[in-house]
């Protein structure tokens, strides 16, 4: 009977373990799902930022203004010194 | 017991003690009598019966055998009656006692059957054992496999706090490059706006300055041009002044030479006129001919000095010109006008000059005509007046001298007259001067034409005085030489009447031609009066010419300060353009580092990417492996618990069956121990009464047989058939004790 009862008590407690196992699983999966739902935002989130076109669209007009802006500088300057040399011509 | 009890009351002995006593009372017994031996033998069998039962002590068999002896009738009595009682209670015990055997076998059945059922529920039992155990070992597999999963849960709850953590960290840092992209959005907007908004300023300032300097290169370059014409024009001008101020030299040297000649010829006068008194008016004339000379030397040398002045002017207006150049594009346009207008003015001119050719053709042919004539006259004349010629020479070069100086008193009043026109005239022409302030550049190249008209016809009058001075000495001489020859002619009247006629139309050519020098005079004159107020337009264009130059060095100064303005607008443009290039530079560098960041940033979160991956595969992986183990482990603990239960409720009922069957079984084998030790007790005792009733039984037979033996021709069926009854009545009694 004490066998019995021991095994009862083990019964009990293995399963008193199980249903802890079973909360702590229910538990662990709340927070893995929370989790993923994290990352998920995050990889969207970094999917967004890193296909983010308006930086680059902004960076090529911006180097298309600077070399605009290069060239219109230089053009001046070239024409001015090759007019002030036709001029001494 | 009742029966029992007088039995132990009679005789209680040990089997040890009771043998030999029983033997003592079977011998002791046989002494009284043989009826009772029956009743004796089954009292001693009861008593041997007894006596292995009964334990009761052997000193009362000493006192009941007195009694007994006292009562032995009695006890016969009781004997009998107890005989029928134990014969009775044989039975019933017999009875009983088959019924006890018989129960004892069901029981030894049952209980064999409880045997085999206790086997087989200890098999079974050992087989739940072995089951259990294995359960047990399913168990602890379990629950190792639970503490397994539950390090893994804890270390999925630490890797889940970690992640956390680095999710939490990665969200700031998802918020700070979101941040930096839209401040560097901005930025670059800005970056952009700024560099459009420098291009287009670039292009306006370039567009601006393309177009000042390419209108002030046009202006240059066209103000190269006229200054170039200019300077040719002259240089033009300065050679044909040259070689009017050459022709003039060499008419002053002509003048001179004949100035010489006529002082010559005045000093021949004199010593002539020493003889003479008109040699002294002569002489006076000479003096005033010297004046006169002089006179023309000082205009002489006044045109020198003016065509010097002019010269200097002209070098000054050149180089005032060629300082002046911008304002005369607008000239030009003017100048076209005035061009027109000159056009006009250079046809009337032209005419005028075709007029004048004309009449010079008509004059040379009418010198030449005259030439001719007077080729003829003097060849006649020569022939006639060789002597008359010197002196007619000398009194033709008085007079022609006289006549050069009343000409030249004529001239000179004429001249006066004139200069007095020329005052009205300059009147007048100042009055045109004012009209022609307007036209001032034209007039400058109307000054360059009329100059050279001037030149042209300096020269041309040049000429024609010159043509005039020797046609005059031609005709003075011709006139001279009519005179004599109406001296000398008078025979010739007609030929002096012809000659007169001559004269006269030669007078009236002369006249015309006067009148045309005159007229070419005044256009001298005019044209004089027309350098005077050019000059004086000169002055006045020199004064603005100042005026010009004061504004164009404002201009230049202006232009210079534009200038100097614009190469500071260039150099603080420079600068600028230096500092948005720096900017520009350090934006770049920034782009730079930014876009190393972003890169460094990437990586990272490629990285965190790959990690994020990972980690998702993992905690897929975790997941699925959790879940099909939460499952595995539902279901196993499921199918375990049912099967627990069940095998708990199953035990239960069993282990409760059991409890009950063995506490039954128990308090059976209690009863039926009680009862076989009853039983056993009773059957010793029943043994030991058998056997002793045997004894009996057979000492009756015995006796019964001895009897028959001695009856037995008669009884023997009887006694045999007592003796099968007996015997049927011991059929169990044959057992040894």
């Amino acid at each position: 009977m004490a066998e019995a009862e021991a095994q009862e008590e083990n019964c009990d407690k293995s399963i008193e373990m199980i249903e802890k196992c079973n909360k702590d699983l229910e538990t662990l999966l709340e927070e893995m799902e929370k989790i993923t739902v994290r990352a998920a935002w995050m990889t969207y989130g970094i999917v967004t930022i890193h296909t983010n076109p308006d930086l680059a669209s902004s960076m090529k007009h911006l180097e298309d203004a600077f070399l605009r802006c290069k060239e219109q500088v230089g053009r001046k300057w070239q024409e001015v010194l090759k007019e002030s040399k036709g001029e001494e011509e | 017991m009742e029966k029992e009890n007088p039995f132990k009351l009679f005789v209680p002995p040990r089997l040890s003690a009771g043998q030999p006593s029983a033997v003592r009372r079977q011998g002791f017994n046989k002494c009284p009598g043989d009826d009772f031996k029956l009743p004796f033998r089954t009292l001693n069998r009861g008593e041997v019966a007894d006596s292995a039962t009964m334990s009761q002590p052997v000193k009362l068999c000493s006192e009941v055998d007195e009694e007994n002896i006292e009562t032995m009738n009695e006890l016969y009595s009781k004997l009998y009656k107890e005989a029928e009682k134990i014969k009775q209670w044989k039975l019933t015990v017999e009875s009983e006692l088959t019924q006890k055997e018989r129960k004892l076998q069901e029981n030894r059945n049952i209980i064999e059957a409880q045997h085999k059922t206790i086997q087989e529920l200890q098999f079974e039992n050992e087989k739940l054992h072995l089951k259990l155990e294995d359960e047990l070992c399913e168990k602890k597999d379990l629950l190792k496999e639970n503490t397994a999963s539950r390090h893994l849960c804890n270390l999925l709850k630490e890797t889940c706090t970690h992640f956390t953590e680095k999710t939490s960290k990665y969200e700031q840092e998802r918020e700070e490059t979101r941040q930096l992209y839209e401040e560097l959005h901005s930025n670059v907007e800005r970056m952009t706006v700024a560099f459009e908004e420098l291009r287009g300023q670039a292009e306006n300032d370039r567009l601006e300055m393309s177009f000042k300097l390419k209108e002030e290169a046009e202006k240059m370059e066209k103000l190269k041009r006229d200054c170039k014409l200019e300077v040719s024009q002259k240089e033009e001008q300065i050679s044909a002044l040259i070689i009017q101020s050459d022709e003039k030299d060499d008419v002053i040297r002509d003048i001179k030479a004949q100035l010489q000649e006529s002082q010559n010829r005045i000093a021949d006068l004199i010593e002539e006129k020493s003889k003479r008194e008109m040699l002294k008016e002569s002489q006076v004339n000479q003096e005033r001919l010297r004046a006169e000379l002089e006179e023309a030397k000082t205009s002489l040398e006044k045109a020198e000095v003016t065509q010097k002045s002019l010269e200097n002017e002209f070098q000054t207006t050149v180089k005032t010109l060629i300082q002046v150049t911008e304002e005369k594009e607008a000239q030009e346009e003017e100048c076209k006008k005035t061009k027109a207008l000159h056009a006009a003015l250079t046809a009337e001119f032209e005419t005028s000059i075709a007029n004048l050719k004309s009449l010079l053709q008509k004059e040379q042919n009418r010198l030449e005509k005259c030439e001719d004539e007077s080729k003829l006259l003097t060849l006649e004349l020569r022939n006639k007046s060789a002597e008359l010629e010197e002196m007619t020479k000398l009194k033709c070069d008085k007079e022609m001298q006289v006549e050069e100086l009343s000409g030249r008193l004529e001239k000179m009043e004429g001249l006066l007259l004139k200069k007095e026109h020329l005052e009205a005239t300059l009147e007048s022409l100042q009055e045109r001067e004012e009209e022609t302030k307007n036209v001032l550049q034209m007039r400058e190249k109307e000054i360059h034409g009329l100059k050279a008209q001037l030149t042209s016809t300096a020269e041309k009058e040049q000429d024609y005085l010159n043509q005039l001075l020797t046609l005059k000495t031609d005709l003075e001489q011709e006139m001279l030489k009519n005179e004599q020859l109406t001296v000398c002619i008078n025979k010739l009247s007609l030929e002096k009447e012809q000659i007169a006629q001559e004269k006269s139309d030669v007078a009236a050519e002369l006249k015309k031609l006067q009148e045309s020098h005159k007229d070419s005079k005044k256009e001298e004159e005019n044209t004089k009066q027309l350098v005077e107020n050019l000059e004086e337009a000169n002055g006045q264009l020199r004064n603005e010419l100042e005026s010009l130059k004061e504004k164009m060095a404002k201009t230049g100064e202006e232009i210079e300060s534009k200038l100097d303005e614009r190469e500071e607008n260039m150099n603080n443009l420079k600068k600028q353009v230096e500092n948005k290039t720096k900017c520009i530079e350090e934006l770049q560098q920034e782009n730079k580092v930014l876009k190393k960041k972003i890169t460094a940033e990437s990586k990272k979160t490629s990285i965190y990417e790959g990690k994020v991956e990972k980690l998702k595969l993992l905690y897929d992986e975790a997941t699925m492996i959790q879940r099909e183990t939460d499952i595995r482990c539902q279901h196993k603990i499921k199918e375990m618990v049912a099967l627990m239960e069940k095998h708990k409720h199953e035990y239960d009922k069993m282990v409760e069956e059991k409890d009950a069957e063995l506490k039954v079984c128990k308090m059976k084998q209690q009863e039926q121990l009680s009862s076989e030790r009853s039983l056993e007790s009773e059957l010793s005792r029943l043994k030991s009464e058998l056997s002793s009733l045997k004894e009996q039984l057979k000492e009756e037979m015995e006796e019964k047989e001895n009897l028959v033996k001695k009856h037995s021709q008669n009884r023997v069926p009887e006694t045999e058939m007592e003796h099968k009854k007996i015997r049927t009545y011991f059929p169990g009694t044959q057992i040894p004790p």
